[in-house]
């Protein structure tokens, strides 16, 4: 039993991608495949193609089940998508139900059940138009009542939306029409439209049952096993078009090298969220299977406690970004499957301050710093963090040997996901944390500003806050986004994450799968969006 | 003697309960954060905490389970919010069948072996025996399955199923090709140590002054082997057979992950990385249950195969 302990998967709190799994076994099976393959001579030279949405173009013959192994469902998955917490439960809910609005391939709200979402004058009066061809898997129509009770039902229940989402007055949501109705905000926000991305504010009927769920969603529940396999049947009368394929099956792997194993003896047609270390043996496996990936803003981020010693002093917090290899963490550890960071949020929201100069590794000019602000070298830190995804933890080894030459001398501890929230959390002096898949309104909302609720960092800039407050509350774009720059340029001077690397989402699956888009902004492989997905043949 | 013996493993399932419940509360962390992750508020905290009934003090939290437990009542999983019972019910029974199958071609291979070894000391057999567990001890369950996946799945030869992923709203006998490499992991795994017990048991009658005896007088050979000196190794091999089983209940864990295999190994992993405590009471206890089960019936078997001991109990 020792053996395994401390590979536990780690269900990932708001996050996707691969699960904390056995990596020595990953990269035993990895080496292994590649040897033995090489020996038995049947495939050399005919790897696998990396070919970015390669299949957009081919013919989809509708019907058949899509077999998805995922990384990882878990019992803690919900089928109340307001209770929702993990990536399983996410994947979930985008099958079963629809939010307003959604990430488009590019990373842009996009408008799904809504057909628009729109400020008055000053974002504290919203109005929401719902698209009046949705119905429910019960054959009757979403109505403006339904978005109502979604949310009267999240307060009354004091369910965790409630928290996130505490600017929505749920006395102030006001029914105009069928298909109508306007929020009346507690205090004016423009991040209301990519706040209504959150699959935990999935729109429900008005009389909910989690245990026999109804959703207008492009699948309907089948059987569900928690923890190891979910079931859907095609919602042939979804809004958007039938699903191509009857069913669909969420097979949940707790081991990175057992999901590729099932892709390639063609257990499962897909392989969602792939260890970046497994996409060698996918390719030394033959033709037969395509591995797809594209950049997320799904990000492994390192979070300095300023509570604590040595971060509570801004020199420090520098003196680390800089020592951090951005590029070399890309390549060693994500294999190349990422792009650097620049210790600020989301390149894909359109706001994004990208005349910022990227950081990059400089471990003199980091001593240099610490040097002359009096410190005695080396200044010992401990890092916590739970194994996040199969690979987080080689992140932090080569996170630690990068920050040796700086002058810091890192203790690595990891542990599993429930210590790590426990009694001790937000008492870390250094830890990381898996955030993404937030616009930078959203982002800043949750782990940034005015002592936002998950802000593990216990940052806090009056000049930060005194932007963002005015930020949310400006509805002309050109002016907002000027606003958003400044609040990006205090974050990359002083801020307390350190932002050094975005995760692609990559996926493998059978050359006979099509269908597959980016979705940059949005969970899991093709953003959970298996609708569009089927078989060539 | 057997009454005494029922009672003696209800007692040490009910201290195994009370370890584990005491365990499990001493880990750091508890399933309400394990769930709520970094998304945890004060409040939220408190409402889930009040929901699963985890504000209640923790005797009170183990005498309700162990009131059900007396029921047959395995109680409701805190992540899932199901039946425990129901939960580990399908999983048991893929456990329970990856065990006997294994068990069921292990011990005839074993006793065939390892018979075959004592009786040629220094032969082949003997060597390949000894040799075999000296490596097989050095290299854990997992990374045996690992070599067989590579070998007969995914790289050299595509032959069988790599993972045991069973069709949704199938059971697991409907594909019996989804055992096999498990199996075969198992039964390589644990193989050469049954073996070896048998080997030296049956060396060590074979080498006794009775043997040697009733070789002089002209017992045939096979008759010798078969009638006097494996009737008494069998008492010591069936102890190791006992203390085998027990160890594939216990060596399924890692199986079950490499494998993706749907048993209890794999849910007790996950349960005890959720803090579920319910269902980490509910496996442990049921493996527990089963391992006590089990020297309970080899102790009654080697009574009944060793004459001596037979008459003692009379």
């Amino acid at each position: 039993m020792e053996g395994i302990r401390g590979n536990q998967q780690a269900s990932r709190k708001r996050g996707f991608g691969p699960g904390g799994r056995t990596a020595f076994a990953a990269a035993t099976v990895a080496v292994l495949a590649v040897v033995l393959t090489a020996c038995s001579g049947s495939d050399s030279g005919s790897g696998a193609t990396t070919s970015p949405s390669a299949s957009a173009s081919a013919a989809i013959v509708d019907g058949g089940t899509l077999r998805v192994g995922i990384t990882s469902l878990s019992t803690s998955d919900a089928l109340d998508p307001a209770e929702s917490s993990t990536a399983g439960g996410y994947a979930i809910a985008g099958q079963l139900y629809d939010t307003l609005t959604e990430y488009d391939t590019e990373g842009k709200v996009a408008m799904r059940l809504a057909e628009s979402v729109e400020a008055g004058k000053d974002a504290s009066v919203w109005t929401v138009k719902l698209r009046d061809d949705a119905t429910w898997s019960t054959g009757e129509a979403v109505t403006a009542d339904d978005v109502k009770s979604t949310f009267t039902r999240i307060f009354d229940q004091k369910l965790p939306p409630s928290e996130s989402l505490s600017y929505i007055d749920p006395d102030q949501i006001a029914v105009v029409d069928a298909t109508t109705l306007t929020f009346t905000l507690k205090e004016p926000t423009v991040l209301f439209p990519e706040a209504l991305t959150s699959p935990t504010v999935s729109i429900v009927p008005q009389d909910f049952d989690p245990a026999a769920p109804v959703g207008s969603g492009p699948f309907v529940l089948g059987t569900n096993t928690p923890g190891t396999s979910v079931t859907f049947t095609a919602n042939k009368k979804y809004w958007a078009g039938s699903p191509h394929v009857d069913s669909l099956e969420l097979i949940s792997f707790a081991d990175a090298s057992a999901q590729v194993n099932a892709l390639i003896g063609g257990q499962i047609d897909m392989a969602s969220g792939l260890d970046p270390s497994m996409v060698s043996t996918v390719k030394a496996a033959g033709s037969g299977f395509v591995v797809d990936n594209y950049a997320t803003s799904g990000t492994l981020t390192w979070q300095m406690n300023v509570e604590q010693k040595p971060f509570d002093d801004p020199v420090v917090r520098q003196a680390l970004r800089l020592a951090v290899d951005r590029q070399q963490l890309v390549d060693q550890v994500l294999s190349g499957y990422g792009t650097v960071g620049n210790d600020i949020f989301n390149p894909f929201d359109p706001m994004y301050n990208s005349t910022l100069a990227q950081r990059s590794a400089d471990p003199a000019a980091a001593k240099k710093l610490l040097e002359d602000a009096g410190y005695t070298l080396p200044i010992a830190v401990e890092l916590t963090a739970a194994p996040l995804t199969s690979f987080s933890d080689r992140l932090n080894e080569v996170f630690v040997q990068q920050a040796a030459a700086a002058g810091f001398d890192i203790s690595f501890k990891s542990v599993d996901s429930a210590t790590y929230y426990g009694d001790a959390y937000g008492t870390y002096p250094l830890s990381m944390s898996y955030w993404g898949f937030l616009g930078i309104f959203d982002q800043a909302a949750l782990t940034i500003a005015n002592d936002a609720p998950y802000n593990a960092t216990k940052w806090h800039d009056d000049a930060y806050d005194k932007l963002y407050n005015e930020a949310v509350t400006t509805v002309d774009t050109t002016r907002r986004t000027d606003l958003v720059h400044q609040m990006q340029q205090i974050e990359y001077d002083s801020g307390a994450y350190v932002v050094a690397v975005f995760l692609d989402s990559i996926s493998a699956y059978s050359d006979r799968v099509a269908g597959y888009s980016t979705y940059p902004n949005t969970d899991g492989g093709n953003g959970y969006h298996f609708n569009t997905m089927g078989f060539t043949s | 003697m057997i009454v005494r013996r029922l009672l003696a493993a209800v007692l040490m399932l009910f201290v195994v309960s009370l370890v584990v419940f005491v365990l499990t509360q001493a880990l750091p962390g508890d399933v309400v954060r394990q769930m709520l992750g970094q998304s945890a508020t004060a409040d939220q905290v408190a409402r889930l905490r009040a929901e699963l009934g985890l504000d209640q003090p923790l005797i009170a939290q183990y005498l309700s389970w162990a009131g059900d437990l007396l029921h047959g009542d395995l109680g409701v999983s805190l992540t899932s919010g199901e039946q425990v019972s129901t939960m580990i019910g399908s999983r048991l029974g893929a456990t329970a069948s990856l065990v006997v199958v294994t068990f069921a071609l292990m011990v005839p291979c074993a006793f065939v072996l390892g018979i075959a070894a004592a009786r040629r000391p220094g032969g082949v057999i003997d060597h390949v025996v000894s040799g075999a567990v000296t490596v097989i001890l050095s290299l854990p369950e997992f990374v045996v399955g690992i070599l067989l996946i590579v070998l007969l799945a995914t790289g050299a030869f595509r032959i069988l199923p790599p993972t045991s992923v069973i069709p949704a709203g199938q059971s697991l006998w409907q594909h019996p090709q989804l055992l096999i490499l498990p199996v075969l992991t198992l039964v390589v795994t644990a193989l050469p140590y049954l073996t070896e017990s048998v080997k030296s048991a049956m060396r060590d009658e074979l080498g006794s002054e009775y043997i040697r005896w009733a070789r002089l007088s002209g017992i045939r050979e096979s008759r010798l082997v078969i009638r006097h000196a494996l009737r008494n190794a069998l008492a010591p091999s069936l102890q190791v057979s006992a203390m085998t089983l027990t160890y594939l209940l216990g060596g399924t864990v890692a199986i079950e992950v490499v494998f993706n295999y749907p048993g209890i190994g794999s849910a007790l992993v996950s349960a005890v990385t959720d803090r579920d405590v319910p269902v980490v009471q509910g496996i442990v206890m049921i493996v527990a249950a089963a391992s006590l089960v089990v020297y309970v019936v080899a102790d009654l078997l080697a009574l009944i195969v060793t004459p001596r001991a037979r008459r003692r109990a009379q």
